[in-house]
């Protein structure tokens, strides 16, 4: 492991270079540009907004409702969007991968580093609601970057996984999809964590995302500590999740050239 | 590391094998049967078996094969892009594929960004690609537009800016497929040079081509690859030679063979093997004319067999573009004589000049002669002309030297003609760098002419092998 992770850190001017590209491809030649890192969330948000202010109310941890959702949607939509671009990365740089040899993994890390791009615009209009809505921050909203770091390293271990995967059966990607759909409901994003009832905050919880979540949501909006079994367990289960899905991917690599 | 007993390259009992099975992908359906405790069965595809092969530093070595041969799968192991399926590989050194020009280029990036993006993967650091960019643009000669998205250029742009960087990455070991088949002649000249210079700098260089001049004028030693196994290996004349021989036989070329010597006729031009090394060059032995308008050669004409024996053929070809017949009888009279008898006939009133038949020979032959001077052929040759070491001599016979191949004296080589028809003007020369190669040419000495129907003008010529003396009889008899 160490090793390898001596190689990335000697490719990660690669690292650095691929994603810069992925992210002025993205915004280069479409008419709005960067604009779409606004949009994209700007909208979800509104219609959720919507549907959860007036038709369906969730009471007062939930309020104010829009930025309440927003710190959670923000990091939510950076997992989603940096899965669905590192489970094709791959394939999408498969004349790159058959001719050229370097370590195969900068391709899907490069597509999340890239996506954090998008994540840091769209953290603008978070402050903007913030001071719209007068929320107040305490000082617990330097845990932020500690939930920003336990996402990625998440993030890294599921793509990694996923996208090593899709080489070899192409179905991974539909699979991921209805995944996706299924942990969105199963994770506090557009609902407050109070609904879930006793029994089943334990089980609740083994879910990764929904301890990211709760600290990134404890940090910036509740102003207080997340619950630190929450955070342990979260912080150990994204670490594992890392190692696992880079031995996976490795596991795997001898296969990509000849299948992409 | 640098040690020379120690190959660079070492290759032992390699295998690589390919899945072949619905696009080569595994498909989810596999995964629930193998859950299931069903077996799998896969079709699988040998590219390479057996593969043993060691390069040395500095070497430079050439693999050679026809399509589906393993040649790429070869150069795939050896960049480690993909891993061999069975065998041991060790490579020593900073390893420069170079298995497609451009690989991984971004249409929407501009060429400045694309250089620093593949430069980055194929392992130069930015401060590395800092001093190195202006050398990099400087030789790719896109200068002006290197700011521009590379999807605004043309493909030769392309692949410019790719060999660019890719030579300028520094390696020990350069890894070559066919790059140097694409591009216009200037850029193919060019990227033969630097191979060259890489090659002078002391750099390990493996190169795949289809295009056995460039493997000649480069390589030192070749790996002929056949169905994914090396069937021959050894000195680069003798490889590309008898690879050439098993193309020509497999095609069903016209081929004479008479003690050491085999002629093989091939569409207008004839190639001449001795103890299986070829000692001609490219277009071989042909002929040409000049028109008003262009250059006609003989390999552009039909060429149809009119009838063969053991030693002897006899074929006629026709032009499209101007009504002239041409007949070849040509006739392995001896184990080291060529009796060819060219007849040029007008079916109707034609107008041509520079009629020439040329004996293009490999550059291994160092020194020509004729009767009445001798000299060594210049070992540089220019780029844009040929450099002629005789003009207008008026003879009856030139050749050239033999040489030493790899411990084998190779026979010079001579050619006389006589025409009944006028004089004939004998030139020995050094072509064009791109063809590397000394031409002895016998040309009708008559300008531009008007001939009616039914001329026929014929020219006797006659090419022998010197075995011993190499040819130098000739002028000491003179003296």
């Amino acid at each position: 492991m160490s090793h390898y992770l001596k190689a990335l850190i000697d490719k990660r001017e690669v690292l650095l270079f691929l994603a810069l590209k992925d992210i002025k491809i993205r915004f280069k030649f479409s008419t709005l540009g960067f604009t779409w890192a606004f949009i994209s969330p700007l909208a979800t948000m509104i219609i959720l907004s919507l549907v959860f202010s007036f038709i369906v109310r969730f009471g007062p941890d939930a309020s104010p409702y829009p930025v309440f959702l927003l710190v959670a949607l923000l990091p939510w939509t950076y997992f989603q969007l940096s899965l669905n671009h590192a489970t094709t990365s791959l394939l999408d740089n498969s004349n790159l991968i058959k001719k050229v040899y370097f370590p195969r993994e900068i391709i899907p890390l490069g597509a999340i580093i890239s996506n954090l791009f998008d994540f840091s615009v769209s953290l603008l209009i978070l402050g903007v609601f913030f001071l719209a809505f007068g929320q107040p921050l305490t000082a617990w909203a330097l845990l932020f970057p500690v939930a920003l770091a336990m996402e990625i390293v998440f993030t890294a271990g599921i793509a990694l996984f996923l996208s090593g995967l899709t080489v070899v059966y192409r179905d991974i990607k539909y699979i991921k999809e209805l995944l996706l759909l299924f942990w969105f409901y199963a994770s506090p994003v557009f609902y407050p964590e109070s609904l879930i009832p006793g029994w089943l905050r334990p089980f609740y919880f083994l879910n990764p995302m929904a301890g990211i979540l709760h600290v990134f949501r404890a940090s910036l909006f509740y102003g207080q500590a997340p619950s630190w079994p929450v955070f342990v367990y979260t912080l150990i289960a994204a670490v594992a999740m890392l190692v696992w899905g880079f031995r996976m991917f490795k596991r795997y690599e001898p296969l990509y050239a000849d299948l992409v | 590391m640098a040690n020379a007993n120690v190959p660079v390259i070492q290759l032992q009992g390699i295998g690589k094998r390919y899945l072949l099975r619905q696009d080569g992908r595994y498909w989810f359906r596999d995964l629930l049967r193998r859950a299931t405790g069903h077996r799998i069965e896969h079709n699988h595809l040998w590219a390479l078996r057996s593969i043993d092969i060691d390069v040395f530093k500095g070497e430079t070595v050439g693999i050679i094969g026809e399509n589906g041969s393993g040649k790429t799968t070869l150069l795939r192991l050896l960049c480690n892009v993909t891993p061999p399926t069975e065998g041991v590989m060790t490579i020593r050194g900073r390893v420069a594929g170079l298995l497609e020009l451009g690989a991984g280029f971004h249409p929407y990036l501009t060429g400045r960004e694309n250089l620093y993006l593949n430069g980055s993967i194929l392992g130069l650091t930015k401060r590395e690609m800092d001093q190195k960019f202006d050398q990099i643009v400087e030789f790719s000669g896109i200068a002006p537009f290197i700011d521009q998205p590379v999807k605004n250029y043309s493909s030769g742009m392309y692949v410019r800016l790719g060999f660019a960087i890719a030579v300028h990455i520094d390696p020990d070991i350069l890894v070559i497929d066919e790059v140097l088949a694409v591009g216009d002649a200037e850029f193919q000249q060019r990227s033969k040079s630097k191979i060259l210079e890489f090659r002078d700098l002391g750099k390990t260089i493996v190169l795949v081509s289809h295009d056995l001049t460039v493997i000649r004028d480069v390589c030192s030693r070749a790996y002929w690859l056949d169905r994914g196994e090396i069937r021959e290996q050894g000195g680069i004349e003798q490889v590309t030679s008898s690879y050439i021989l098993s193309f020509a036989s497999r095609l069903g070329f016209l081929t004479l063979s008479r003690g050491p010597v085999t002629l093989v006729f091939e569409k207008g031009k004839l190639i001449l093997f001795w103890n299986g090394i070829e000692l001609t060059k490219n277009s071989c032995l042909s002929t040409f004319l000049m028109t008003q308008t262009s250059w006609l050669f003989s390999e552009q004409a039909w060429w149809e067999v009119e009838n063969s024996s053991e030693w002897r053929f006899t074929a006629v070809g026709r032009w499209k573009l101007i009504p002239v017949e041409q007949r070849w009888t040509v006739e392995l009279s001896d184990e080291d004589e060529i009796l060819w008898t060219h007849e040029l006939r007008a079916v109707h009133d034609v107008e041509f000049t520079n009629d020439t038949i040329n004996l293009r020979l490999t550059d291994r032959y160092q020194h020509w002669w004729t009767g009445t001077q001798d000299g060594d052929f210049p070992s540089e040759f220019l780029p844009s002309a040929a450099q002629r070491m005789l003009i207008d001599a008026v003879d009856d016979a030139i050749g050239a030297r033999g040489f030493q191949l790899g411990g084998l004296s190779v026979p010079g080589i001579s050619l006389q003609a006589r025409t009944p028809d006028g004089l004939l003007v004998f030139q020995v020369l050094n072509t064009e760098s791109h063809l590397r190669s000394r031409d002895l040419q016998v040309t009708r000495a008559a300008g531009m002419t008007r001939y009616p129907a039914g001329t026929v003008l014929q020219t006797q010529v006659r090419i022998r092998l010197h075995v011993t003396g190499n040819g130098a009889e000739h002028l000491t008899r003179r003296g």
